[in-house]
């Protein structure tokens, strides 16, 4: 198995090569690892430990997969002072993330009828699949842009699309600092500015079901969780400007030779010190808050769709927490001894800081914070408490992790009916494209169930709450 | 005696469905090169070792860009007009060439001269009206040069054939998608890289790079203009095309694997 060492429970080392400059870490249980297509993704994690500045090590969460550079559920924390910052360890959709919200239903108590009123009235709502959508509000102006770039979710609160106490359940109060509008191209701002709102296409989407399972009941009873209620899952990020703002700033850094030296051209990075790094984590930062705002927004559709359809008041609809899992961000971790800052890269990967994390509000100080893994469209999704981990840079996993390619789903599902498939196990889909839906199969997918499990063997997070998702909207 | 006509075979993303009208099946699409009418298979069987290849290895493309119905004043077939994202003249002077070599073994064409290059997708009746709201462009590539034999009733048999490689083939990726690009020059390579995109994404046809590159970097950065001009007015299935890759050249021609993230 690639010259994999077991050195902990679900821990595995890939010891330093030549021109590494830290070891290789990969969480999975031995069956995943027989599972999946690992040849690739490994490659991934030995060229990420080439980078300048790297501490720790080059670390792979169980749904790891190939992807841009790093691997998909790639974590990798650099030295502030030597170390740099690269677009493929955050990806090209910044700040992609999920939000998971409670509504104060028993899911039974919904009637059938009722619950496709509901799903056709969030998918009129929050425009999805390819395009601009179908949004009726006006485009973003220059203004908006400078205040919502800098104020994060903030500004979607001010202006009437949330409620304070959503700022305080979401990652970093949905405010990353240091964003600059002036570091986001013209371009990047054309792109996003009807798209604040959206769901995007892909693996994005709206979810909503049933809080099916309890294993924590303590952290649950605290966080208001209770089996049978009725939950809202998005997943969403930060749209055209997001993927913009990488492509802007991949443009620039090869232009400008950072590439050299690399193993791999989509690694290209630049010092964290340096003018060209300083401005992409501005214009990340922007990107990020672009995302933060572009959730809280669907969040306030969905609220509505609620009220119109169910007379729920919509703030009782309350965020439980909202996170990143395409970012880089700033961090204070213990290294050898010493508190250090740190430049965290997760991507496709998402922070579980355990009880105590400073940031935390007060709420998830006791427990630590909710870490939200979605699966695939059937099985389910979990709820997580992170454990602050070191080892991992306090990060866990982010979904199930795809195991089949999107080629492969849609030869296997050509000719057949998805929806109709997918409507006969319980789970009514919605989206813009037939070839999301095939794309998106819940047989293109690991078992969450086991990536979770992995984590929980790590060390990572413990098991929560387990979903299952009965309406979905894809993009 | 058979009915029999030289063409090239297209393949396209065809939509699901098409207005009404005697509608052609989506294996039998083609450009018509040569009309030979009745004639004798066997005896054009044995000529055929002899046929002159194409100057082309790679299916040539583009796109459908008009439906015009044929012939003007009868207006029997309803037909794509087609736009080439690269230099018709490689087509255009194989038809030549293949009408020269078939005039030399006998065959008479009446007009030899009047190349029209066009896909006919369905005959009458149809309705007009609904045929001029096909959603266009459709792309399409040429996937070999065939001798057909007409068998009625809007059938066509392939007896012979001259196959070209595919511009693209899609390859297999976890989480993005991917394409193996080729071409026999960097500006071809550029044009197949988006016609692969616009395999996938139809629309996307309205914002190819006015001049094609000449460098894999600069390819690159091209294609993901052209995604992010798409997204801007009308939105876009791709985020954008990695910096993967390079360039790989053998027998005249180049080879290229395009990430697409998605």
């Amino acid at each position: 198995m690639s010259n994999l060492k077991q050195i902990a429970p679900a821990t595995y080392l890939i010891e330093q090569e030549q021109g590494m400059r830290v070891p290789g870490l990969i969480i999975a249980t031995e069956k995943l690892l027989k599972e999946m297509d690992i040849e690739k993704p490994l490659e991934q994690v030995r060229n990420v430990a080439y980078l300048p500045g790297i501490v720790g090590y080059s670390i792979a969460m169980p749904d790891i997969h190939w992807g841009y550079g790093f691997p998909i559920g790639g974590v990798a924390a650099m030295d502030v002072d030597h170390g740099v910052i690269s677009p493929g360890g955050v990806g090209y959709d910044i700040n992609c993330g999920v939000r998971l919200a409670l509504i104060p239903i028993p899911f039974a108590e919904i009637k059938e009828k009722t619950k496709k009123m509901l799903l056709d009235k969030i998918f009129s709502l929050v425009p999805s699949g390819v395009g601009r959508g179908h949004r009726q509000t006006k485009s973003l102006s220059d203004y908006d842009y400078k205040e919502l770039l800098q104020k994060g979710a903030r500004w979607s609160v001010e202006k009437g699309f949330g409620y304070p106490a959503d700022l305080e359940h979401t990652e970093s109060h949905g405010m990353i600092a240091e964003a600059d509008p002036n570091a986001v191209s013209l371009q990047a701002k054309v792109r996003g500015q009807d798209q604040l709102g959206s769901i995007g296409s892909g693996n994005h989407f709206v979810e909503i079901g049933e809080l099916h399972q309890i294993f924590l009941p303590d952290v649950a009873s605290s966080w208001g969780i209770s089996q049978g209620f009725t939950y809202v899952l998005i997943h969403s990020g930060s749209r055209g400007l997001g993927h913009q703002v990488c492509q802007d700033t991949l443009n620039t850094f090869v232009r400008q030779g950072y590439d050299q030296g690399l193993p791999d051209k989509q690694l290209v990075c630049a010092p964290i010190s340096s003018v060209e790094g300083k401005h992409y984590f501005q214009a990340m930062a922007a990107a990020a808050n672009f995302a933060f705002n572009n959730r809280q927004h669907i969040l306030h559709e969905v609220r509505q769709a609620f009220k119109e359809v169910l007379g729920i008041d919509p703030e009782s609809i309350r965020l439980l927490y909202d996170v990143c899992h395409n970012i880089a961000k700033f961090e204070t971790h213990l290294v050898k001894g010493k508190m250090k800052e740190l430049c965290v890269h997760r991507k496709g990967a998402t922070r579980a800081f355990g009880p105590g994390a400073d940031e935390l509000s007060p709420l998830f100080k006791k427990t630590g914070q909710p870490v939200l893994v979605p699966g695939d469209m059937l099985r389910a999704s979990h709820l997580l408490v992170g454990m602050g981990n070191p080892l991992t840079w306090c990060s866990s996993c982010h979904g199930a992790g795809r195991a089949r390619s999107r080629v492969k789903s849609l030869e296997a599902w050509r000719g057949k009916d998805a929806v109709d498939f997918m409507e006969k196990k319980g789970v009514v889909v919605k989206a813009s494209s037939h070839r999301t839906i095939a794309e998106e199969m819940p047989d293109a997918y690991k078992d969450v169930d086991d990536v979770v499990a992995a984590v929980e063997e790590a060390g990572l997070a413990k098991m929560v709450a387990r979903l299952r998702p009965h309406l979905v909207i894809k993009g | 005696m058979q009915r029999l006509f030289f063409g090239a075979h297209v393949c396209a993303p065809w939509p699901e469905l098409f207005p009404s009208g005697r509608v052609i099946g989506e294996t039998m699409r083609h450009i018509t090169l040569a009309f030979l009418g009745a004639c004798s298979f066997s005896k054009l069987q044995e000529q055929l070792p002899n046929i002159p290849p194409p100057s082309f290895t790679v299916g040539l493309g583009g796109t459908a860009s008009r439906v015009v119905f044929l012939p003007p004043d009868e207006q029997r077939v309803a037909a794509l007009e087609l736009q080439w994202w690269e230099n018709p003249q490689s087509l255009i002077h194989y038809q030549k060439n293949l009408i020269d070599w078939l005039t030399s073994l006998g065959y008479a064409f009446h007009d030899q001269h009047s190349f029209y290059p066009h896909i006919t997708i369905a005959r009458s009746p149809f309705e007009k009206e609904d045929w001029k709201n096909l959603v266009l462009p459709i792309p399409f590539y040429i996937t070999g040069i065939h001798l057909y034999e007409s068998m009625g009733n809007l059938n066509y048999q392939s007896r012979w054939h001259h196959p070209l490689k595919p511009p693209f083939v899609e390859l297999e990726h976890t989480a993005d998608i991917a394409f193996e690009i080729r071409g026999e020059t960097m500006e071809q390579l550029h044009r197949h890289a988006e016609l692969a995109l616009c395999f996938i994404f139809p629309p996307l046809a309205a914002y190819t790079a006015p001049i094609p590159s000449q460098s894999l970097d600069e390819i690159i950065i091209e294609l993901n203009n052209m995604i992010a001009t798409a997204d801007t007015e009308i939105g876009c299935p791709f985020k954008a095309v990695s910096f993967h890759g390079k360039i790989h050249q053998s027998n005249h021609l180049f080879c290229w694997e395009m990430i697409v993230d998605v």
